[in-house]
Parts: structure tokens; C-alpha cells; sequence
């Protein structure tokens, strides 16, 4: 694993989930949505061995046209909407609720697409880390943002997770940028006990 | 029965929760030290195990709608 400025470079096979992320990110890219991978996949991703079937990927706000068309273009790729039928996708979204998407016939694993909807979202999106997973590539929100929002999440596995995340960064977190989300956050002594672990 | 009363139950839990903090520490020092295709083996089996194992009993599973 290499991290340069801005980019990781992970040169391993996808596993299943890799390969539906790097397949649902790819149709976000064709049809010019930004986005930004969060949640307890980009841990696992970046090597942490845990189990985990749902990936959320946030996505700026767009429109009914757009919804269409990547309601179309992801349904020519093989994928449906498990919970709900993936043209109704811009009524959910709009609504401030997930859109899942998963492989024809199967709803595991799925990615959960969601609105950008508070500031935290906004972050992730505006401060992206582009993974190359071997020939290819998808965008994570940035790590200190992560680690500072998993403390804040409160549980055992959030916390093992931020842990993990700082551990296997630590040498390319930017501090700076990390410790103004951990007082945003209110995260101070989960992040002294995560320094100290 | 309140925590109190189970003092060697809480210290046996510290300890187990002070290992498994180690433990993830050290393999994410392995995971930095070491070819990526070493540890990504070790990562894809486990994650592609348990996707296999949930798709093998996905249709018995409540719709995902009534999660929310």
C-alpha cells in the first residue's frame, strides 16, 4: 500500500465487494455524479479483516433527468434496486433516503447511495482520496474525517475501526486536518484513548 | 446483577478488549509492511466467505424495506 499526495495505491485482486463498488462508481462516473465511498468499507478496503455487506456512497445533489439516466444505465450493467425499483430512485433520494443498488437477483452485498445531506456529507465530498485498486480507481472520503466520525459513532467496532484506519494511515494522517474534526465532534477522549491504545 | 459484582468478569473482558485492540494494531502494521497481495489474499477469502454465506440465505431474510 503507497500513499502519495492525495492517492493510495493498492495493488491486490478486488474482492466481491471491491468489485460492485468499482462497478457502481464507475456508472457514477460515466454519468458525472460525484461521489464519495464512507462507512465501514473503505476499513475493510484499505485491509482490515471484518465482515461487511452494506457500502454507502454519497453523492451531490441531482436531478430527475440525471436519476434516469443512472437508473438506466446501471440496470444495462446488471444491477437492480433491491428494496426499491431503481427508477423510482430520484423520488427516494429527494427524500433524504437510500437508494440500494445491488446485483441483479441478489441484495447482498449492496451499495446504499444517498444525498449529501448535512455538513460532514459536504466534507466528504469536497475532500476525496482516490484509491487505485489495481488498473482502477474510486474516490473515499478523506481518513481524518473518517477516524474522527467513527469515534464519534460510539461502539466498539467504530472505535476498532478508527483505530485500524489510524494505525495502517498513520504515517500520511494529516493532523491538522484531523484534530479540528475531533473537537467538531466532541471526540477528545476517544481520540487520546485510540493514541494511547 | 450489576457490573460490580462481577469484578473477575469485567477485568477477563478488559483483558479480551486490550488483546483484540493489539491484535488490530499489529495486523494493520502487517498490512503496511507487507505486499499488498500477501494480506489481500487473506482479506478477499474472508470477505468473499461471508458474502457467500449471506447470499445462501438471503431469500430468507426480511425485505430490505422493512429495515428502515
Amino acid at each position: 500500500m503507497e500513499f502519495t499526495d492525495g492517492e493510495v495505491r493498492i495493488q491486490r485482486s478486488p474482492s466481491e465487494l471491491d468489485r460492485l463498488v468499482l462497478d457502481v462508481v464507475s456508472v457514477l462516473d460515466d454519468v458525472g455524479v460525484e461521489y464519495a465511498v464512507v462507512s465501514g468499507y473503505v476499513v475493510v478496503l484499505f485491509g482490515r479483516t471484518r465482515a461487511t455487506e452494506d457500502v454507502d456512497v454519497i453523492t451531490e445533489r441531482f436531478d430527475a433527468d440525471t436519476a434516469a439516466g443512472l437508473a438506466d444505465r446501471l440496470a444495462r450493467e446488471g444491477f437492480w434496486g433491491p428494496a426499491m425499483p431503481l427508477e423510482t430512485s430520484y423520488e427516494t433520494l429527494a427524500d433524504d433516503l437510500p437508494v440500494r443498488i445491488a446485483e441483479d437477483g441478489h441484495r447482498v452485498p449492496n451499495v446504499e447511495l444517498e444525498f449529501a445531506t448535512d455538513e460532514y456529507d459536504r466534507s466528504s465530498l469536497r475532500e476525496t482520496l482516490t484509491v487505485r485498486l489495481g488498473d482502477e480507481t474510486l474516490r473515499v472520503g478523506s481518513l481524518e474525517l473518517r477516524i474522527a466520525y467513527k469515534l464519534h459513532m460510539d461502539t466498539p467496532k467504530d472505535f476498532e475501526d478508527a483505530l485500524y484506519l489510524h494505525e495502517v494511515a498513520e504515517p500520511t494522517l494529516n493532523t491538522a486536518k484531523l484534530e479540528p474534526f475531533v473537537d467538531e465532534l466532541d471526540v477528545r477522549d476517544a481520540y487520546d484513548r485510540l493514541r494511547n491504545a | 446483577m450489576t457490573d460490580s459484582e462481577t469484578p473477575d468478569l469485567d477485568e477477563k473482558h478488559a483483558r479480551n478488549r486490550e488483546r483484540r485492540l493489539q491484535q488490530i494494531k499489529a495486523w494493520a502494521v502487517y498490512v503496511r509492511t507487507h505486499p499488498d497481495d500477501d494480506w489481500g489474499e487473506q482479506v478477499n477469502r474472508l470477505v468473499n466467505s461471508q458474502l457467500e454465506a449471506a447470499r445462501h440465505h438471503e431469500d430468507e431474510r426480511p425485505d430490505l424495506r422493512d429495515r428502515d
